[in-house]
């Protein structure tokens, strides 16, 4: 993709465009949206993908990081705020991906999954708050009607919770 | 630099790696993390963890024609112009979307050859090629059907198709000798735009048209609902 390849960015989006879409989507909210968010994910990993360092996140990791936020700058934009869904373990779209690539990121999934499943159900909340919704310390006290330490508190703990539970999860 | 900016953020940085820090801490933690390998290599681990909450949605199949639409806003020319011109032939963008989307299932596929030519330009071009008109039932609409020099196959291309409510689909018709076999079943995205494979039982010269039907999804033995693209007579 550096390169200018078109037929690599071609090849990446059909790796990873669904799950683009898939966190778009969750975020945004909007079918509409969202794609235009992945649109815009692609176009920018076209133009910066120079700028890519192997050694900072994988090529998973870094689109992902780049959808996320360029979704919730939509989000921002439009003064959206959707109330935020209990996460749940909704069928995935197998599509036409490989099988093999299917059944790790599904593996990956169940464990993320099953790591906030033990997660008390404020803390389980505050994180979606943050990672999802896209809000701030402030704004998820607001939105609880919750001190603001308290909620920092509550973050904190649901890290480090997290933290060990995916470690724990992994080593199964 | 000032004391304050000297002593470690350690915990703050699970809350940064998450963006819920803004105001005086978020500029206190970015001015410490400037000079901190310390705390650099502990904020890499909590986004490690917030990295992963990305996996949690399931994954959304995007629609066929949207990676024409990227590829239609990338810069740079190249064989595949921006606006769809392709080495002079100029197409509307679904069709540019549809050509690209078919060539990129061919490389998923990993039938790279089964194209003629391995590029766009051969789907567009090929003097082989059916078009398919439309009929009453879908005017504005229209179809190509092109064969693979390489095997029997063909890649059939539509746009501007209408939308069927559930439980109904486009079902393409392969005509020799009055009987009508099915070539495969497809649904058209938003756009009316869909890309089918079609792996035609003979070769696709030996047939005297071609029509695409609505028919219940999954199709049916032979048609029974509204033609909606067909060949020209020959």
């Amino acid at each position: 993709v550096a390169g200018g390849s078109r037929e690599a960015l071609s090849e990446l989006y059909g790796r990873h465009g669904r799950y683009v879409l898939g966190l778009a989507a969750r975020i945004v909210g909007d079918p509409g949206t969202a794609e235009e968010v992945v649109q815009d994910v692609f176009t920018r990993l076209w133009k910066k993908a120079a700028d890519y360092d192997e050694r900072q996140a994988g090529v998973a990791t870094w689109i992902m990081r780049i959808t996320r936020n360029r979704a919730i700058d939509e989000l921002r934009r439009r003064g959206a705020r959707p109330v935020s869904e209990a996460l749940q373990d909704d069928s995935p779209d197998t599509g036409a991906a490989a099988p093999e690539e299917v059944a790790e990121a599904s593996l990956r999934r169940s464990r993320v999954l099953a790591a906030l499943a033990c997660l008390p159900e404020k803390q389980r909340k505050v994180i979606t708050l943050a990672f999802f919704d896209g809000r701030t310390h402030g704004e998820i006290a607001s939105a609880l009607d919750e001190p603001l330490g308290t909620v920092k508190t509550r973050i904190r703990a649901a890290m480090h919770s997290l933290r060990d539970l995916l470690a724990a999860e992994k080593s199964k | 630099m000032s004391r304050r900016d000297l002593e470690h953020v350690a915990d703050l940085l699970a809350e940064h790696s998450l963006g819920v820090l803004r105001g005086a801490e978020l500029r206190r933690v970015e001015r410490h993390l400037r000079h901190c390998a310390a705390c650099g290599s502990e904020l890499a681990a909590w986004q490690e963890v917030a990295d992963q909450l990305a996996c949690v949605p399931a994954p959304v199949q995007p629609p066929p024609a949207l990676i024409g639409r990227i590829l239609d806003r990338l810069p740079a020319p190249a064989a595949l112009h921006a606006g769809g011109r392709l080495r002079g032939v100029r197409l509307s963008p679904g069709w540019a979307a549809l050509v690209l989307v078919a060539l990129l299932a061919s490389i998923g596929a990993n039938i790279a050859l089964w194209l003629r030519t391995e590029s766009a330009e051969g789907l567009l071009t090929d003097p082989s090629a059916v078009h398919m008109v439309a009929t009453q039932a879908a005017l504005g609409a229209g179809g190509r059907l092109v064969p693979s020099m390489n095997s029997g196959r063909a890649t059939l291309l539509v746009e501007g198709l209408p939308g069927l409510p559930p439980g109904s689909q486009y079902q393409l018709w392969l005509i020799r000798d009055g009987a009508r076999t099915s070539g495969g079943v497809f649904s058209v995205d938003r756009e009316g735009c869909a890309v089918l494979f079609v792996n035609p039982p003979a070769p696709l010269s030996t047939y005297s048209g071609f029509g695409i039907t609505v028919e219940p999804a999954g199709g049916s033995p032979g048609p029974t609902g509204v033609r909606v693209l067909r060949s020209p007579p020959p």
